[in-house]
């Protein structure tokens, strides 16, 4: 401890050089990093495995074998991953399951990032009263408890009845095998979309109510609106796309933390429903079958936190190169 | 100050009244019946339950009657379990998460903060390089992931403490440890930069002209602001951690109000549910409030407003 004390004053002396010379590493444009692109590459790598790799499997996700339980991963008999209790290969059912984390993560944040962009531009763009008012209701959010009530939202609501209004909306028939889908399995997608979407638009809302703010008195805003153009044309055609750099920023920043929360109300119990899966189940599965086969839970969660980790990498570097601009 | 106090109770009532309010409904609305299980009641016995529960009444009298009951601590009987209290079971959940909580966080501060001030004083050493590395490990990973990690590592391996139980000090060791792990990344990340920070003042430039030992100026001057962001962020996480932290409780059989939460969301235990929802945000109002004031009172660049 004494020496960390006496190292003190030459590190304050470094931190002010610091301060003088921009490093280069922060500059330097996110594409430009290896780390970012070896990022990149992964996930493009496991997003074509999770799409295309089941057409390529001998065994489908919801297959069992009863006499083949719990065997360890082989070349030989084709179960390069082991298969879980029932028999059923992991390898699939690990494809099979990045298919609906990946769908979960990217339909949640899309609605996240458009509620968020909607609501912190017109929160910027309007000002005054209305902006005070929108963003009080955004700090009120911010302080609720929110990951109880999605859990209460997802354990209470995931009945057939739920969205009997959405198939009238889309016009579906009742009968057909798509509303038996949504009816089945798909009640529960579609409340971890709305769910997730819902509470992670706080954060972007924010940013973009930010930049908005420091836009708005822009010339060329000004001159827009000296044109004619209506608050719409001026927000989607000038402000909303001069601030796409941070959005886009948090928008990869969210798809991690949407497919956690995705994960964490899956491992729970509450999320995906057997035979379904998704990455989140497969580590609860994994947990439970621990002491025996360990390697259940090995892969799952493996790929699971290097996906997270991927994005993190991606993200971070795209909002440093922002942050770092501005 | 006594202002202040004042009015951020003010803004902190309406906010409770909301969680409530929102989870009453959001428990109401939802579609099915607390008495209907796979096997169903003949429909005399569950009206008569209905009626025992006050459930038979227009929803703005069970309304008014639940708030009368959150204004006397009474939260009404579990529907899963009719011979105990939600009260009693709030209390049993408390005295096991609590605990758990307390010691995770307080093992975050002990190792968060050294490390953070490592990180900020020696940036190139590379003990500092290699724990700083392993907090963004800790931060990445989520920790129903890491908990069972543990497990694989330090019981079915090594055989040095159980996988999982509540009773004994030693069933302590994994919980703790597992979720201590992200709050000891946080608050070294916190530390880090608020020393960074803090040392690139002029007031430090001053103490040190006055010719004080470094060890005064790092500990009495510098480290004192540089804690603020590490005293604000403690108030909504301890909030979270007493409240008990659903996934640990569940990887490790541990009796906690996580595990209560989301047994009584299974078993649509709605005065469960709204009882551990009320407790939880009376908790993260308070110790937000505790937090900022202690925060007001230690920064003199605070004014109350």
């Amino acid at each position: 401890m004494n020496a960390l004390m006496n190292r003190e004053q030459s590190v304050c002396r470094e931190h002010r050089q610091d301060g003088e010379e921009p490093s280069s590493v922060r500059t330097r444009a996110p594409l430009q990093r290896p780390s970012v692109l070896l990022a990149i590459g992964i996930l493009a790598l496991i997003s074509a495995a999770v799409v295309i790799g089941p057409m390529w499997l001998s065994y489908g996700y919801d297959q069992t074998d009863l006499d083949l339980g719990l065997s360890p991963p082989s070349l030989s008999n084709g179960h390069y991953l082991g298969t879980d209790i029932l028999g059923r290969d992991l390898l699939a059912r690990l494809l099979y399951g990045g298919r609906i984390s990946l769908l979960v993560a990217l339909v949640a944040t899309v609605l996240s990032t458009v509620i968020g962009t909607l609501y912190g531009a017109l929160s910027g763009y309007l000002g005054g009263r209305v902006d005070d008012v929108m963003m009080r209701v955004v700090d009120l959010l911010f302080s609720l408890p929110y990951l109880f009530l999605v859990l209460v939202l997802m354990a209470l609501f995931a009945e057939p009845e739920v969205v009997d209004p959405l198939i009238r909306l889309l016009r579906w028939h009742p009968e057909g095998a798509w509303a038996e889908w949504l009816r089945g399995p798909g009640v529960r997608m579609v409340l971890l979309f709305v769910a997730l979407g819902a509470v992670s638009w706080l954060t972007l809302a924010r940013i973009v109510r930010g930049q908005v703010l420091a836009l708005k008195n822009e010339l060329f805003v000004e001159a827009a609106r000296a044109a004619g153009a209506g608050t719409w044309h001026i927000l989607f055609r000038h402000l909303i796309p001069n601030a796409s750099g941070p959005i886009l920023a948090y928008t990869v920043l969210t798809i991690p933390s949407v497919m956690l929360q995705e994960a964490f109300i899956s491992f729970l119990g509450l999320g995906i429903q057997a035979p379904q899966a998704s990455w989140g189940t497969l580590v609860h599965d994994g947990v439970e079958a621990m002491s025996v086969a360990p390697w259940l839970f090995i892969f799952p969660a493996g790929t699971m936190v290097l996906v997270l980790f991927c994005f993190h990498v991606i993200g971070e570097a795209l909002r440093e190169a922002w942050e770092g601009r501005g | 100050m006594g202002r202040y106090v004042l009015k951020r109770l003010l803004f902190a009532l309406p906010l409770l009244w909301l969680i409530l309010t929102l989870t009453f409904f959001l428990v109401r609305w939802a579609p099915g019946k607390p008495f209907r299980r796979e096997r169903a009641l003949p429909a005399e016995i569950e009206a008569h339950l209905d009626r025992h529960y006050g459930l038979d009444q227009p929803w703005h009298v069970q309304y008014v009657n639940y708030l009368r009951g959150l204004a006397r601590l009474d939260f009404g009987p579990s529907y899963r379990y009719p011979a105990v209290t939600v009260r009693e079971l709030l209390w049993r959940g408390l005295r096991v998460s609590a605990p758990i909580g307390f010691a995770a966080y307080a093992l975050a501060l002990g190792i968060g903060i050294p490390l953070g001030m490592g990180a900020a004083l020696r940036p190139r050493a590379v003990w500092v390089r290699a724990l700083m590395g392993l907090a963004v490990f800790g931060v990445s990973t989520p920790n129903f992931v890491l908990g069972p990690l543990l497990v694989l590592l330090f019981s079915l391996t090594l055989y040095w403490v159980p996988p999982a139980g509540w009773g004994e000090g030693r069933h302590l060791v994994l919980p703790v440890l597992t979720l201590s792990a992200a709050y000891i990344a946080y608050i070294a990340r916190l530390t880090q930069s608020g020393l960074q920070q803090a040392l690139a003042q002029d007031y430090i430039r001053t103490a040190r002209a006055k010719g004080l030992r470094p060890r005064t100026i790092l500990l009495r001057h510098a480290l004192r602001p540089a804690l603020l962001p590490v005293l604000s962020f403690t108030g909504p996480s301890l909030a979270f951690l007493l409240a008990g932290t659903v996934v640990i409780e569940k990887i490790f059989a541990i009796p906690g109000l996580g595990h209560f939460f989301v047994q009584a969301a299974l078993n649509r235990d709605y005065t469960l549910i709204l009882g551990i929802v009320s407790l939880t945000s009376v908790l993260l109002i308070v110790l937000n409030l505790v937090a900022d004031i202690a925060m007001a009172r230690l920064d003199p660049r605070v004014t109350f407003r």
